[in-house]
């Protein structure tokens, strides 16, 4: 048990943007949710059962998205017009070609349901193990690396749809999450030992 | 090759990651190379890490600013609903003998919410976050909005421009304050507290359109409360009278009707 340093959580911040940007879609909401993060963090202080600060934000970052989408969920929905397309993002970042690259990966990752895009975002945008994403996320470790993969293939499937073995989300995917699946229906072979699957498929 | 041998999909995604311990992946590599259908899907998977671990933008320097500037406030005691040192720096004297009056104000039920006075020396502080534009689809009212209470828009009308805002929790309870300023460079602070919104029962009462509005005002900061559907709205300003705050507050546009 320790209580958690304020000033240490600074070497975070960039790392938590590109969480942000990864779960809301969009640089101005990213922005948002860090700050409303670092201030649930900072209103009081922490005390953390484990040395790692990165999943423990992990797990206020989760908490603040989905009670900002609850709350913003409640509010009365007005009728969209074409005017109110947002536009593309006008201030500069310095680094425009990172920014593009950035703002497609975001913005594929922003698509996947929720359940694969915290799994994705703790373990490849945030850089947790599976073990620290699985405690940051409260979900078993088998069940992230099982997200991770699926979302991984949904991620190269929106953003390079001609790629094969990318095959885009699969309505089963969510099905069997729970249990380590093996892959390839086309490997069955005849021999009929093992469960050996492609996803998604149902024997 | 035997079936036992084929690896998972987690055993896949941590082989394309490089997190499955040496003894697995070289077995696991060594079904893949096997099967072309494997080595695609690995394939897949690396492609993913690789394009997600290339991006390496940074964070804005306004939100790095943002942050520190949090740092350098201690934590706020749980229940201890205090304005931070910077607001209380910036409120000084003027706000000390308001939040005596305001302080009272606030009626029963209100033990859990923030006082009047930690609402009002909100409005008084500094904008962290950019300012919301007019809305596209109501042009009596900004983007941003509490729970459906959406903050106005006077810019065309009234001349007072929003120039940022802020978010700001005070114990269990959440305080949007929206940031305004006119071309005399008067600067005045509007703030809506999300949930139930607390009686207050004190102030100058001055009812428009059948809404009473209670005005306070001590050492040149003038505040203005009153409710909007269920919600507490505050308006202060320092050297902003009340006439031109209670003006702002109960404005509707000559089109619209604003409850």
């Amino acid at each position: 048990m320790r209580t958690l340093d304020p000033q240490s959580l600074s070497e975070h911040v960039d790392r938590l943007y590109r969480a942000a940007w990864a779960l809301c879609g969009s640089r101005e909401d990213a922005e948002d949710l860090v700050q409303e993060t670092f201030a649930r963090v900072l209103a009081r202080p922490r005390v953390l059962r484990s040395d790692d600060d990165l999943s423990y934000l992990m797990g206020v970052l989760r908490n603040t998205f989905l009670t900002a989408r609850r709350t913003a969920s409640r509010r009365p929905l007005k009728v969209a017009t074409l005017e109110d397309v947002a536009a593309c993002d006008p201030r500069p970042t310095g680094q425009p070609e990172h920014a593009l690259e950035a703002q497609a990966l975001y913005g594929a990752i922003a698509t996947l349901s929720d359940d694969f895009r915290l799994a994705l975002v703790a373990v490849d945008v945030l850089g947790l193990s599976y073990r620290e994403a699985a405690r940051a996320l409260g979900v078993r470790e088998a069940t992230i690396t099982t997200r991770v993969f699926r979302a991984r293939r949904q991620v190269v499937a929106e953003l390079s749809p001609e790629e094969p073995n990318s095959n885009p989300a699969n309505p089963a995917d969510h099905a069997s999450e729970q249990k380590p699946r093996k892959i390839v229906s086309s490997i069955r072979e005849d021999h009929k030992t093992g469960g050996v699957l492609l996803s998604g498929e149902e024997p | 090759m035997n079936d036992r041998h084929l690896p998972t999909e987690s055993e896949l995604a941590a082989l394309a990651d490089g997190s499955l311990p040496p003894d697995c992946r070289e077995r696991m590599l060594a079904a893949v190379r096997e099967h072309p259908e494997l080595s695609a899907m690995l394939a897949v998977q690396e492609r993913a890490v690789k394009m997600t671990r290339s991006v390496d933008v940074k964070a804005p320097a306004s939100l790095h600013q943002q942050i520190s500037s949090m740092y350098s406030s201690p934590p706020r005691r749980r229940f201890a609903w205090l304005p931070r040192p910077a607001l209380a720096g910036a409120l000084a004297s003027g706000l000390a003998a308001l939040a005596a009056v305001l302080v009272l104000t606030l009626g029963q039920g209100g033990r859990h919410s923030p006082s009047l006075a930690q609402i009002s020396a909100l409005t008084l502080g500094q904008p962290t976050l950019a300012a919301p534009a007019e809305s596209s689809t109501d042009h009596t009212d900004l983007t941003v909005s509490v729970e459906g209470i959406a903050f106005p828009y006077w810019g065309a009308h009234l001349g007072w421009h929003s120039t940022g805002r802020r978010i700001d929790h005070l114990g269990a309870s959440t305080v949007t304050t929206v940031f305004y300023k006119n071309s005399k460079g008067q600067r005045i602070g509007y703030a809506i507290l999300a949930g139930a919104a607390p009686a207050v029962s004190t102030g100058t009462v001055i009812e428009r359109a059948g809404v009473p509005y209670r005005l306070l005002s001590s050492d040149g900061v003038t505040t203005v409360t009153w409710h909007r559907d269920g919600h507490l709205c505050v308006v202060s300003g320092r050297g902003v009278s009340g006439q031109t705050l209670v003006r702002l507050a109960s404005w509707e546009h000559p089109e619209t009707s604003r409850t």
